[in-house]
């Protein structure tokens, strides 16, 4: 595979670009609509539904409540004036009072919020109030094109853990369970002890750069709190000024400053000129039998210092 | 922390508030640390030994069930008795409005065993003692070094407040504003370098000042309406350092090649710090739902950073340096430009699309300019045709894609993919690169008690044409050199622009037995390759296993493992050449390393709450007799080993294997006295060992070329207890 057989970018891109709106006119020409449930409204307010959902219930919900949706003087809360309670987000729900099943059980809501419900029943009534509050990136974003409904992350009965800054990463690792082993290596950010949260870094409801970072590129996102290397410099570095991700590692490294790879011999995967940067460096440059600078130290940072740039006007080298 | 802890008072005793239910929660301890460690507390700040308080509180008022009031505030802080602290506080009006404002202050230890010395550590200029020798331009002549040595430690705080206020009005419209300040303070370190070629150069670890702040701004205001959203939106940044340059005395001895005056005691070296520069972008943003399956959103984002900090001198000693600079500052721009459109459509209910479209780019506007330098403060300054160009990389990126999910029944998904992506550079030795990248899944959950997921992906980078010495021609003065020159190996091919194949294969398999147990694995595997016949890197593999189980028998009863595995394994080759003809063709002078870095992470915890309902004796303890119990494990390993193969030219030796380990045993207990008052007992054994060849027996002085601060790889063992009392009313 060496290609697609049209070359140019540009025709590419209008082929992708047709595309995408052919995508868009198909959806207007067969416009299913969300399946939305369909049923009788209960309309019989909040006491109704806590006749039986009470704190003594076997399935209690009442501490909805008590939470940010239980604000019965905004008239946007699902408790508001002219709202539907519990009916707001579990929909019409007549059948699941007055109906019996079988087994004698009742039939669950319209929306019961299941395991086996699909992601986007479940996300309806979060995004009817909640899509622009969420960032306009939601729709394709990899949380959503990956069908992880908002209630997987959100508790709403309650106290919502993936809100608070003391329990949010264990809810994010939970699925990113590798990352949380990243958090354990030698060299990472401060997150095991606290002062950092994922969502410091990453928009979990969408956004327009890789990894669903808050800015639009990777670089953007680590000069929020590394402003110091964005430069421009007089003499610029270009994988630095490219990709942050060209050398660090940001979850975790066994290498110093959160490095992908161990250095001298990351930096000789780019540098290869006569004498030292291409000197092989080996045991020998080690004590007892050596004492190499390419090694020992900082390595190339024994010199090459401002390696993310440098503004004097003789540090070409990055040694200035 | 007395300021904390006062206002902390002052908000309880004015707290009540009609229609509102308040609630309050404190916590006070103490911590003893039974040694200390400035490793264990690289974060925290608890590297002493001792007693540390043990501060957190959280107060909130919200609308009482059935009131028509909508305002609450909330104001809680954490860890207030370390160096680790966190302030935030709240105040909204639900659907209208809400103001918030925090505070951070985070620590970073690195290590306080090193030394150095250097005197005037904190200021701009480093000189040494009175004392200091240096018979020759090598650290062993450095004969009164072990006399004039001073502690040195890396350590830095950053404090960063912010506040935010977002207003809902005039029934759709938004406004949201952000204002952050960040102060990084302390000592971070720097290496010095005199010396007029990689030959002769002599360097020094410096122990330098941190003294950094950053502003940054953010406001945007948007439309919000059922089937649409736009606005716009302006980003600030603007960073300032407190200083400006280091400079340093030179504390190596007479070098031949060096310029008179150039060695101790008269030499200095002088660098520049990193330079104040803005970055400010506006944003327009829209997302249009077209039909109810339909949805475009579009950004547009147009930035430009600047740079014009003042230049320093070519040398810190003008006799080297008779020719003036071209300018007196950079006058450094770069416009950045950010389109993004996708579009998300359902045109079958069984089907989602989404296409993308990106642009990206950084075009560097900084002014290009002949430099003539004075090598490492040593030499004369080069003539003009011997000076430097500056090369101000623009790059732009240009991505087009799609993503589809097609659902099958029994709850199975089919996901493909295809991206195209165009990366354009300047000043390097790629012009333009393409990848195409495929993507494919399956992703079923038919079985009740079973799911299983497989992604596979496929990128390849075709580059047009590697021209190894266009960066070398690009910063010379043109005529100046031959143009078959070249800098790095004709040979070498950069990974980052080098043709390459990347592959992916991730799998992920639950089992649910039944209600109380769960089991799972997941394997990944990525392989970058590239050509095998060029030097650089030549392939990189990671290898990824995992393993994952709970067992939560009761309510009150959760079990969890875990294991993981990652290694990551690179192969790269080199030539070892000198100015010499023969050595750059040479294969007796090639060489081959092959990295592998191993990490190995195991976990088991066990949560038992309210155990005083099943064991009558913790009734006798007074209280209602709940008790939660929290024991957990974690052994963290890494293993690097770096292996070196050379031509019949070379000798070399295989490194010695790197590793750090790292286990946390953690044991917490909360007993209940009576609703809304607990005692927390906690107690932490940490253990920490790492091995670096790069530190481990490395003095000061055993680098005859490098003063080093000869501190060694961290390890330690501590033990932390607390106890606590939390109080909620």
């Amino acid at each position: 595979m060496r290609g697609l057989p049209v070359r140019g970018y540009r025709a590419q891109a209008w082929i992708w670009l047709v595309g995408c709106w052919l995508a868009l006119a198909a959806g207007v020409a067969w416009a299913y609509p969300d399946p939305m449930p369909e049923g009788e409204w209960l309309d019989r307010g909040t006491e109704g539904c806590l006749m039986c959902h009470g704190p003594d219930s076997q399935w209690p919900g009442h501490r909805v409540l008590d939470t940010v949706h239980g604000v019965r003087g905004n008239d946007h809360s699902p408790f508001g004036a002219g709202q539907k309670a519990c009916e707001s987000c579990h929909g019409p729900s007549e059948a699941h009072v007055r109906e019996q099943l079988p087994d004698g059980s009742r039939p669950p809501t319209a929306i019961a919020f299941t395991a086996n419900e699909p992601a986007a029943l479940k996300d309806g009534p979060c995004l009817a109030c909640h899509l622009a509050d969420t960032g306009h990136h939601w729709h394709g974003g990899a949380h959503q094109f990956d069908e992880v409904a908002c209630t997987d992350c959100h508790r709403v009965h309650g106290p919502d853990p993936v809100t608070s800054r003391l329990t949010e990463v264990e809810v994010c690792t939970d699925c990113h369970r590798r990352t949380r082993s990243e958090f354990l290596r030698a060299s990472t950010h401060p997150v095991r002890s606290g002062s950092m949260v994922c969502t410091d870094c990453h928009a979990p409801h969408g956004s327009l750069s890789v990894g669903e970072l808050h800015r639009g590129t990777l670089n953007e996102s680590c000069y929020d709190c590394h402003a110091e290397y964005r430069g421009p410099f007089l003499w610029e570095h270009a994988p630095v000024a490219e990709d942050c991700s060209s050398c660090h590692e940001p979850h975790g490294s066994s290498h110093r400053s959160l490095l992908a790879r161990r250095s001298p011999w990351m930096c000789q995967e780019c540098h290869l000129s006569q004498f030292h940067p291409s000197a092989v460096e080996s045991g020998l440059g080690v004590p007892p039998q050596g004492a190499s600078r390419q090694i020992l130290g900082r390595d190339c940072l024994n010199c090459h210092t401002q390696v993310h740039g440098s503004n004097h006007p003789s540090g070409a080298g990055l040694i200035r | 922390m007395k300021r904390s802890l006062t206002l902390v008072a002052l908000l309880a005793a004015g707290s009540a508030q009609a229609d509102s239910v308040v609630e309050r929660e404190i916590e006070l301890g103490l911590g003893y640390l039974d040694e200390g460690s400035f490793r264990y507390g690289k974060y925290t700040g608890l590297v002493d030994d001792g007693f540390e308080v043990i501060a957190n509180f959280r107060f909130l008022s919200r609308p009482a069930w059935g009131s028509d009031t909508t305002t609450h505030w909330r104001f809680e802080g954490h860890r207030l008795g370390f160096d680790a602290r966190r302030l935030e506080a709240e105040w909204g009006d639900q659907g209208r409005q809400r103001l918030r404002a925090d505070f951070q202050e985070t620590p970073r230890n690195l290590f306080n065993d090193g030394v150095s010395p250097f005197l005037g550590v904190g200021s701009t200029r480093l000189l040494l003692p009175a004392g200091w020798e240096a018979t020759d331009a090598t650290t062993g002549g450095m004969t009164t070094l072990n006399e004039n040595l001073f502690d040195v430690s890396q350590r830095t705080r950053r404090r960063e407040g912010s506040l935010d206020y977002r207003l809902h009005f005039a029934g759709a419209w938004r406004l949201d504003t952000t204002f952050r300040r960040q102060l990084k303070e302390g000592r971070g370190e720097l290496a010095g370098t005199i010396g007029t070629n990689g030959g002769n150069s002599r360097a020094a670890l410096l122990p330098a000042s941190v003294d950094y702040e950053t502003d940054t701004f953010d406001v945007s205001l948007t439309r919000e309406g059922t089937d649409h959203t736009f606005g716009v939106a302006w980003h600030g940044s603007f960073f300032r350092n407190g200083d400006r340059d280091l400079t340093w005395q030179n504390p190596f001895g007479v070098q031949p090649q060096w310029q008179p005056g150039a060695a101790f005691p008269d030499g200095f070296g002088q660098l520049a710090a990193l330079p104040d520069n803005d970055f400010q972008q506006f944003r327009l943003f829209g997302q249009l739902a077209l039909t109810p399956t339909t949805r475009a959103s579009l950004d547009l984002a147009m930035g430009r950073m600047r740079q014009d900090q003042r230049f320093l001198p070519y040398s810190v000693d003008p006799a080297l340096a008779p020719e003036p600079l071209p300018r007196t500052d950079l006058n450094g721009r770069v416009d950045t430009t950010l389109a993004h459109l996708r579009v998300t459509s359902r045109p079958l209910p069984r089907l989602s699309l989404v296409g993308r479209l990106r642009h990206e780019e950084r075009d560097n506007r900084t002014p290009r300019d002949v430099y003539q330098p004075v090598s490492g403060d040593a030499g004369l300054q080069t003539s003009f045709e011997g000076g430097r160009i500056n090369r101000p990389y623009s790059l732009t990126r240009r991505e087009v894609g799609f993503d589809g999910a097609w659902r099958l029944p029994e709850r199975t998904r089919l996901t493909f993919g295809y991206e195209n992506r165009l990366r354009q550079r300047d000043f390097s030795e790629v012009n333009s690169a393409r990848e195409h990248v495929f993507r494919a899944g399956v992703s079923t959950q038919r079985f009740a008690y079973a799911s299983l997921g497989i992604d596979v992906s496929h990128e390849q980078r075709d580059v047009n044409r590697y021209i190894g010495n266009r960066p070398l021609l690009a910063t010379r003065v043109p005529g100046s050199v031959d143009p078959e020159a070249f800098e790095n190996h004709p040979n070498l091919r950069r990974y980052y622009l080098a043709d390459r194949d990347r592959d992916r294969v991730q799998v992920r398999a639950d089992l649910y037995p039944d209600d109380r147990w769960h089991l799972g694995a997941a394997f990944a595997w990525n392989r970058d390759d590239y050509a095998d016949d060029r030097f650089g890197l030549n392939e990189s593999t990671l290898r990824s296993w995992m393993f994952d189980g709970g067992f939560v028998p009761r309510d009150d009863v959760r079990l969890s493992v875990f294991y993981h595995h990652d290694r990551y394994s690179a192969e790269q080759s080199g030539r070892s050449f000198t100015a010499a003809p023969p050595t750059v063709t040479d294969p007796d002078r090639n060489w081959f390393v092959d990295t592998r870095d191993t990490h190995e992470t195991w976990g088991v915890s066990l949560d038992l709450e309210d155990l005083g309902a099943r064991f009558e004796a913790l009734r006798g303890l007074g209280g209602n007799g709940e008790l939660d119990l929290r024991v957990s494990y974690t052994d963290s390993r890494s293993r690097g080993r770096v292996d070196v193969e050379a031509g019949p030219a070379l000798a070399a030796e295989n490194l010695p294997p790197l590793s750090t380990r790292f286990r946390v045993l953690a044991l917490e207990g909360t007993y209940r006295l009576a609703a809304g008052s607990e005692i927390r007992l906690a107690y932490e054994h940490e253990r920490y060992r790492s091995r670096d060849f790069a530190l481990d027996d490395v003095a000061p002085d055993s680098v005859p070329q490098v003063l080093l601060f000869g501190e060694a790889s961290p390890r330690y063992t501590v033990n932390w207890f607390t106890v606590s009392y939390r109080y909620r009313f």
